[in-house]
């Protein structure tokens, strides 16, 4: 019985991953599923023991809850972790980019004023 | 008539490289910040084996430096959102725990044990990204 409630709850959680990420990354979905599934994979050994605190009446329903809801949160945040890493190589890119472009520029001026005085023959 | 173009073209390409990178820079006081914020709500998780009433007032400050903290990382641009996104999912985390903790007025000591490792890996994520923007050579 127990092990039903827990597949039904996974298969539940896993179908609503690719929502969520479309909802909140996006960009990254595709690896924000895969990150989002693992989760659940990993969701599953706490989840085994909560439902067996709340069949022995450890955990009320509503502590249950929280702590189920804690997981959603956590898959957000996966995204979120995801999206802000993401923009961070982005700009690091970015930024490696605009580098060689102002060593190009420096290159040119210096050389522009090296031209300017030199004496002409 | 190079030179002309070229300078202007460098002091801007300079400008926005400056710029993009201050917008992601590591912040050490947003990282004392985060792990302080951590420290805190698990002081506040450790303390609801007693009754809400008594602790409201905790609450209630730990609420507010919540508010304090998200505003402070709104300040940081937007490149820093997913920082804000994730201190605003924490914020509610923290507003539900405190509705069901008003309803039950005590949590047993199983459930603080589980959520205290819970708070502490949500947690994790914000002092892991924090870590991985630019940290300043020196």
């Amino acid at each position: 019985m127990l092990q039903t409630i827990i597949k039904d709850i996974l298969t539940d959680a896993t179908s609503q991953i690719a929502v969520l990420a479309e909802s909140t990354v996006s960009k990254y979905k595709k690896q924000a599923v895969a990150d989002g599934k693992k989760i659940v994979t990993n969701m599953k050994n706490d989840l085994t023991r909560w439902i067996s605190m709340l069949e022995d009446r450890k955990l009320t329903t509503a502590e249950f809850e929280l702590l189920v809801k804690s997981y959603k949160t956590q898959i957000v945040m996966n995204g979120l972790l995801l999206a802000g890493l993401s923009e961070i190589r982005a700009a690091e890119f970015g930024l490696g980019v605009l580098n060689i472009v102002t060593d190009v520029a420096l290159t040119l001026v210096e050389k522009a004023a090296g031209k300017l005085l030199s004496p002409s023959i | 008539m190079k030179k002309q173009i070229v300078l202007p073209l460098f002091w801007l390409l300079l400008s926005i490289a400056l710029l993009s990178c201050s917008a992601l820079k590591y912040a050490e006081s947003s990282q004392e910040s985060n792990k302080r914020m951590q420290d805190l709500t698990i002081a506040l998780v450790e303390k609801s084996n007693q009754s809400y009433t008594n602790n409201a007032l905790q609450v209630t400050i730990l609420k507010d430096s919540f508010n304090a903290v998200i505003n402070t990382e709104k300040l940081r641009g937007k490149w820093n959102l997913p920082t804000v996104n994730m201190w605003t999912q924490m914020n509610g985390l923290v507003t539900d725990f405190e509705n069901a903790w008003k309803a039950q007025n005590t949590f047993s000591p199983v459930f603080i044990d589980e959520y205290k490792q819970r708070v502490n890996k949500l947690f994790d994520y914000i002092i892991n990204l924090e870590e991985n923007k630019f940290k300043p050579k020196n």
